[in-house]
């Protein structure tokens, strides 16, 4: 038996949590996941000391290995509606705020605006962050075809750089008005959104913490 | 395996994992090396477990969790009398459908037998 190098291991632990992330957001209770979870780690760990590869395993396409084995698996739908609301909360809202007061404290604090206007830009900013997000926790169904995780991580970048080139060319073709201004608001507000910004953080590493305990345990 | 073996083995695949439970409890990737054994191997070796997820949630198995020193837990699989009687019926409805292949497959030969040896006669200068 050949020891799984760090490399594999980095692919296995990847797909697993993709498949992970996956199962939850299709409302699969959690201590069903977290054995689910573990027999598709075992049984990847075991393949590739036998010296198969993770697509002897999951097959081509290892979203629809996670989609054909959590169809089997008794599920509870609303659960999965709480997870893309807490996605949207605390990946995409959490980034594109951050993002969005950069903008605004160098409006207010460099430019000495006291309002901040927030254009069709923004939006655009806004939907672009949510798609980088997305896209980011799905790179680990790319594990058994790209070895590392650099590679999975450049056709990640890829596909968002080329879904985003395409929707710009778009909108520009289109004539968009980028810079048409869609409500503005006085630095008040941005200093409550700060505090807002900082409570998403806050609760996203707590969160975070108690995920990966729960995982441990 | 070719393609025809495959999808036969796809379609009989519930039943191979029953029949293995059967004879003693066992974890995913050990049932794989059983089937392996019996040269069937899979090309999808994960597909088992959304048929074992099917099993279990039809009563026919049961999960348990086996603890180890060397690690992590391991989830084994055992059957339930449910799943030893429908073993029985697709044991049964399989014998019933090997058979008939079977004697489709022997009446074909035998047709052609018929049909080589007729066609011998007709060759045969008169």
């Amino acid at each position: 038996m050949t020891m799984v190098d760090q490399q594999t291991q980095q692919q296995i632990s990847d797909l697993v949590n993709a498949c992970g992330d996956y199962w939850e957001l299709r409302g699969i209770p959690h201590r069903r996941r977290m054995e689910m979870r573990l027999e598709l780690e075992q049984h990847l760990e075991q393949a590739v000391h036998d010296g198969k590869t993770l697509q002897t395993v999951v097959g081509a396409n290892a979203l629809a290995f996670a989609e054909s084995w959590a169809r089997e698996t008794p599920h509870q739908f609303p659960r999965g509606f709480t997870l893309i609301l807490r996605w949207m909360l605390f990946d995409w809202l959490a980034y594109a705020l951050l993002l969005l007061l950069l903008i605004a404290l160098f409006e207010h604090l460099v430019l000495l605006s006291p309002s901040f206007p927030f254009a069709l830009v923004h939006l655009v900013a806004f939907a672009f962050i949510g798609l980088f997000t997305l896209l980011q926790a799905m790179s680990g169904f790319f594990s058994p075809r790209f070895s590392s995780r650099e590679n999975r991580l450049r056709l990640t970048f890829g596909v968002y750089a080329g879904i985003s080139l395409g929707v710009l060319l778009l909108l520009s073709l289109a004539q968009a008005p980028w810079h048409r201004v869609l409500f503005r608001w006085d630095w008040p507000f941005t200093l409550l959104l700060i505090l807002g910004a900082a409570v998403l953080v806050g609760l996203k590493v707590r969160f975070a913490r108690d995920a990966r305990q729960k995982q441990q345990l | 395996m070719d393609n025809r073996s495959t999808q036969l083995l796809k379609g009989t695949l519930d039943m191979c994992l029953l029949a293995l439970l059967a004879q003693q409890p066992c974890y995913g990737y050990e049932m794989v090396q059983q089937l392996a054994l019996h040269g069937l191997d899979l090309v999808s070796e994960g597909s088992i477990y959304p048929l074992l997820s099917r099993m279990l949630a039809n009563g026919y198995i049961e999960g348990y969790l086996v603890s180890s020193t060397e690690g992590p837990s391991r989830k084994y699989y055992r059957l339930l009398p449910a799943g030893a009687k429908r073993l029985e019926q697709w044991q049964a409805e399989w014998e019933t459908f090997a058979r008939a292949v079977e004697r489709l497959l022997e009446g074909e030969h035998s047709h052609d037998h018929g049909r080589s040896a007729n066609s011998t006669t007709d060759l045969r200068p008169r």
